[in-house]
């Protein structure tokens, strides 16, 4: 069925990934642009929707013409790398199960650390960490997530059902 | 592989993602419930497929719990903001974003608020704005579960299940 072989990933898949995730990214730094140019209604718009998934606490978002961006730092640096990670060959994701839970545990572990670990008091992260652990995550499980999409647009239901009639057609 | 069998799972999953991202106090903590609703999901599956699960299955669990979850917190947070704010729920955290940015002049306002009292078109463009997000992060987490759960290599044989009728009689 599908390979877990070294394959190479069509820029078609990378795109399709990658076109939601840039628009993400483009209606998180639209907010603060469209607030500085008087466009109030729908920059509030965007703040609210990114309400429901961020704290969207003012110092620890990046600023843009003295307006915070509409996720906070770590979110940014998600978002960032999820779409930066769709154009990434990382070759890890070819490899074993052992080797892609290394890879889960590589981009979670420092974005874990940085978030608990203050409220132990041994540490206290900033802006670097903050949005370097998330773009770390990003990129990593985004790299993750396009092999699997590639795979999944190989198996996917409607190409299942072309082979099927065209099984079907060879045998007729 | 059936498609079949992995509703149930999504369910689950959906369920978790839904609630736990609509709880008020639980819901600043990012997309962590939506990637988390998708590792339940891919790990409930994991566990009982015969087969190993590659990383496609994931992306299209992953996919249909994001998708179903979207709905769950449509479902479970409208009520609970009539709960929590009767009557304003919405229209006070639009306003809340409003206010997030200064200087804005009195028309902009009143501009808003004709726009706020919109309720329908607010919650049709907020369901729209949470289907595509918890998709792409459900995406995620489908693909994360099956990297952290799926211990057998891909092309491995099944483990051996005894029959589960009476055997044959002996034949005379």
């Amino acid at each position: 069925m599908h390979s877990s072989a070294r394959c190479s990933i069509s820029i078609s898949t990378r795109a399709i990934l990658a076109v939601p995730w840039g628009m993400i990214v483009v209606f998180i730094i639209a907010a603060p642009f469209l607030a500085s140019h008087s466009c109030h209604n729908v920059a509030s718009v965007l703040y609210y929707f990114f309400f429901w998934v961020c704290h969207q606490i003012p110092e620890r978002s990046f600023m843009l013409s003295g307006f915070p961006l509409a996720v906070c730092h770590r979110c940014t640096g998600i978002y960032l790398g999820m779409f930066i990670g769709c154009f990434i060959e990382n070759n890890a994701v070819h490899g074993g199960p052992q080797t892609r839970r290394l890879l889960v545990a590589v981009a979670i572990l420092p974005l874990g650390i940085d978030a608990l670990m203050p409220m132990t008091g041994v540490w206290t992260n900033n802006v670097l960490s903050r949005f370097s652990t998330g773009l770390l995550f990003g990129i990593l499980i985004s790299s993750l997530v396009v092999h699997g999409f590639a795979e999944f647009m190989q198996d996917a239901p409607w190409r299942r059902l072309i082979r099927y009639l065209q099984l079907k057609g060879d045998l007729s | 592989m059936n498609e079949e069998r992995m509703l149930k799972p999504a369910l689950i999953g959906a369920v978790l993602l839904g609630v736990l991202s609509s709880l008020p106090p639980l819901n600043c903590l990012c997309c962590l419930w939506v990637i988390g609703g998708g590792v339940l999901a891919a790990h409930l599956y994991v566990k009982d497929s015969p087969a190993p699960v590659t990383l496609g299955r994931g992306v299209a669990l992953g996919l249909l719990t994001g998708f179903i979850g979207a709905i769950v917190i449509a479902l479970f947070s409208i009520p609970l903001q009539m709960l929590i704010h009767p009557g304003a729920g919405i229209v006070e955290e639009m306003q809340r974003s409003m206010d997030q940015i200064p200087n804005v002049p009195p028309e902009s306002r009143q501009l808003f608020q004709t726009l706020t009292e919109k309720r329908g078109l607010i919650y049709a463009v907020g369901l729209i704005f949470m289907l595509f997000f918890c998709s792409l992060f459900g995406m995620a987490g489908g693909t994360v579960g099956v990297a952290l759960f799926e211990k057998r290599k891909l092309g491995a044989p099944p483990p051996y299940q005894p029959p589960a009728g009476p055997p044959p009689p002996p034949p005379e």
